[in-house]
């Protein structure tokens, strides 16, 4: 039943032979990897303005910084670019942040790359799904109060996607990716064109809801706090999540991989730092007002095209963007925490391909984080990108001081231009993590800075787990040797029934030195009625019989175990346990499941080992068989059945 | 659920020698209605007059011991047959064997009796077993 609703929703499970290992070529890899990072276009610009346009100002003061503002972090991108270049040419296999730091600065910081990528993962889906989400409220403000709802809807259909195991194939990343670069550079071309003939008009305020007109007669004598000014700045810096992927991805390229990747990534700096720029600028002339329900580049684009066929383009294309940088983090999570789970500071499920040959467990758990991020925040992108930036220029920092290390370290040709350019990153996006941290900490930022510690903490308390149970189980010549072990064997039984015979039948097989029947009886008829069967019956096995004050199995099985193992030393117990098995899942709900309570309290036991001896039996075969059985007249005295609870011990 | 605590609080550098003392912590694993029971036994057992606790039994003594028959074993055999029955008072167990015997009317799983006869090593295990006790049912 449950594994048919699985084989309709993901679809039949793949081999592990069939696993591709394609290589894509630089057109489609920019697009794959870089989806991410582009499509944060989409919102940085109205993110910054959200923080100092909003923020306790004024519009004009807020856009007359929004340009100086998208040029430091243009700055910041080449940087970080530049850095990166470097990862990629030092790790041809994939320096992912956690890799890198883990190579070059040991455990903790390593630990610290993993806890930030993560959380970083869970918010590139939530900030990603929200304003794709927004990008359509900006077409229909109706949809606004379905938000959340159309956001989750979305998420559930990327992880269905994910869990059926879609790969990031070029063919569904390329269109939607250049399309949105087309329309962007469309939109930034005919502001352009229309500037310079002078009919690029602002936005008439008084058709925006929500924005008081008072905000823009408010004189531009007084000046952005610093505070403000950085906090807008972090905003901004968010453009910048997901330019690390490709360092991520470089086996995918076709060779010469690493130059190939190296090349891929100043192409994506370019556009993302030229679309960034762009719609900064744009917005400086076209005056757009913060909202979550119509976002910037919504704004600008009406402005500029008109409420057209292009406008709606660049809405979808926005939003289809959006969704497939969500979906970059579906790829991402469940690989790094793969490789956290590899060095053992994850659970190791996170290690298995599912059936579709993905990370199912990490799939699902990312879809289920970042949809209680949406719902936290009720899916609105400006309460949920103070947030972001921690634990993505975290990542940054740790991975360009990783890199430094690198070239210290080995010190290859031009190891002293690495060293400069690294140190540059690092200082840089070290700076910018503080920046962060700091002027954002109270509207969200705290929230990664809290969780981080507890996530290590997690990891290292796994870590440990895992360390002491290997170096229990692990085996020394010394501790090789001969150990004699007694067996004892105990073979529970209700009444006597061919799930019963079975099991006798197999216990006998095991020749273990002490063989026993066990049955609990509720009184002293019924402990009568089983001494009488099992004498009729002709049972060549010694049957013992205990009493269970409380009419109940589990108990007095698990104290007579207790005593029979105190009866030998250096022995194994062997329970029997003969389970009933019905063929039809819901006919398991007519039977009491003992079974699965013994096996459960038998566990956590030394020297004890639970079999199941099963008897399968299909309903109308019973019936025909109990018809048989009282025409033959062998009758199996109807008393028994009264015994419900003990009926079988399996049943 | 506190037994299933303690049997899941974990032992580091598990060895084999360490395993008996395991199985020892094992042996106190009941769940406090267990314990309540045993310790009704116990009261129940020491309210009777002239026995010795069964976990004081010496081999080859003439004694007399109270308890609850804790489990009864029936040992089908063509020809020859026997009772088997395991007695605990709560300070250990003992074994009450008669011979020549199916079936005695009153011995049943969770009958408490007296029991006096002359204990002797079991064969197979550890425990002592009285052969052909004479025995009063309480």
């Amino acid at each position: 039943m449950a594994s048919t609703v699985k084989r309709i929703l993901v679809g039949k499970p793949i081999a592990s032979a069939d696993l591709e290992h394609q290589r894509i070529r630089k057109l489609i890899a920019l697009p794959v990897f870089s989806s991410d990072a582009i499509s944060s276009t989409a919102y940085a610009t109205g993110e910054i303005l959200a923080v100092t346009a909003v923020g306790g100002s004024s519009l004009a003061l807020g856009l007359s910084k929004l340009v100086p503002i998208a040029a430091v972090v243009a700055v910041l991108l080449v940087i970080v670019v530049i850095s990166y270049r470097q990862t990629i040419f030092a790790y041809p296999s994939g320096g992912g942040s956690y890799i890198v730091s883990r190579e070059n600065l040991g455990e903790y910081p390593s630990i610290l790359a993993a806890a930030s990528l993560l959380i970083d993962y869970i918010l590139t889906v939530a900030v990603s799904i929200s304003a794709g989400v927004e990008a359509i409220i900006s077409i229909n403000q109706n949809l606004a109060n379905e938000r959340v709802l159309i956001c989750l809807g979305l998420i559930a259909l990327i992880t269905l996607a994910n869990l059926r195991g879609l790969r990031e194939s070029g063919g569904l990343f390329a269109p939607p990716t250049y399309l949105y670069i087309v329309m962007v550079v469309l939109l930034l071309g005919v502001a352009a064109w229309k500037g310079m003939h002078g009919n690029l008009g602002h936005i008439d305020y008084a058709s925006t809801a929500g924005f008081r007109e008072d905000h823009l007669e408010r004189e531009i004598g007084g000046n952005l706090t610093l505070f403000l000014l950085l906090k807008g700045f972090s905003s901004g810096a968010v453009a910048l999540s997901g330019v690390e992927a490709i360092s991520n991805g470089v086996p995918a390229f076709k060779k010469n991989e690493s130059k190939n990747a190296a090349a891929t990534m100043t192409w994506m700096g370019i556009i993302l730092g030229t679309l960034f720029f762009g719609t900064a600028v744009l917005a400086h002339h076209v005056r757009p007002v913060p909202s979550s329900t119509k976002t910037a580049i919504a704004q600008m684009g009406e402005q500029v095209f008109g409420r057209g066929v292009l406008f709606f383009i660049l809405q979808i294309s926005t939003a289809a963007i959006l969704t497939l940088a969500a979906n970059t983090a579906y790829a991402d999570f469940p690989r790094l925490a793969q490789l956290i789970a590899r060095d053992g500071y994850l659970p190791r499920q996170f290690k298995n391909f599912g059936d579709r040959l993905v990370f199912s467990n990490g799939i699902i758990v990312l879809a289920a984080a970042s949809s209680a991020l949406i719902i936290i925040f009720g899916g609105v992108t400006t309460a949920l990108i103070p947030l972001y930036a921690v634990g993505v220029f975290t990542a940054f920092t740790l991975s360009q001081a990783g890199m430094v290390r690198h070239h210290l370290k080995l010190r290859e040709k031009n190891w002293q231009f690495g060293v400069g350019v690294n140190a540059t990153g690092t200082v840089a996006t070290f700076g910018v993590t503080l920046i962060v941290a700091i002027s954002k900490f109270t509207s969200g930022a705290w929230v990664p800075i809290v969780l981080i510690p507890p996530i290590m903490y997690v990891f290292i308390r796994i870590k440990k787990h895992y360390t002491r149970v290997s170096t229990s189980l692990a085996v020394t010549p010394e501790i090789v040797r001969k150990q004699a072990v007694e067996l004892t064997t105990v073979v529970l039984v209700g009444r006597i029934h061919k799930g019963v015979l079975r099991a006798v039948e197999y216990a006998k097989s095991l020749r273990s030195q002490h063989l026993v029947a066990l049955y609990v009886a509720n009184d002293e008829a019924a402990a009568r009625e089983m001494e009488r069967q099992w004498e009729e019956f002709g049972m060549d096995i010694p049957l013992e019989i205990v009493s269970s004050p409380y009419r109940e199995l589990v108990e007095p099985v698990l104290k007579y175990i207790e005593d029979l193992d105190s009866r030998w030393e250096h022995d194994t117990i062997t329970v029997v346990i003969p389970e009933f098995v019905v063929t039809r899942w819901y006919q398991q709900a007519l039977h009491n499941q003992t079974a699965l309570r013994l096996k459960g309290a038998l566990l956590f036991r030394e020297g004890i080992v639970v079999t199941s001896v099963p008897y399968l039996t299909d309903g109308d075969e019973a019936l025909e068989h109990a018809q048989r059985v009282r025409e033959s007249g062998m009758v199996i005295h109807a008393d028994n059945e009264a015994h419900q609870s003990t009926d079988g011990h399996g049943h | 659920m506190t037994a299933f605590r303690r049997t899941l609080a974990y032992q580091p550098k598990l060895e084999w020698n360490q395993c008996v003392v395991l199985k020892k912590f094992f042996s106190k694993l009941t769940t406090p209605i267990d314990e309540l029971d045993a310790a009704k036994l116990r009261t129940f057992c020491c309210g009777v007059q002239n026995v010795t606790p069964i976990g004081d039994l010496r081999a080859r003594e003439e004694v007399a011991v109270v308890g609850e028959i804790s489990s009864l074993r029936i040992v089908p055999r063509a020809g020859s047959s026997w009772l088997e029955a395991t007695i605990s008072d709560g300070s250990g167990s003992v074994v009450a064997l008669w011979t020549g015997r199916r079936r005695i009317a009153g011995i049943a799983p969770g009958r408490r009796l007296v029991l006096k006869g002359r204990a002797a090593p079991t064969p197979s295990d550890r425990r002592l077993t009285i052969y052909n006790p004479a025995y009063e049912l309480l």
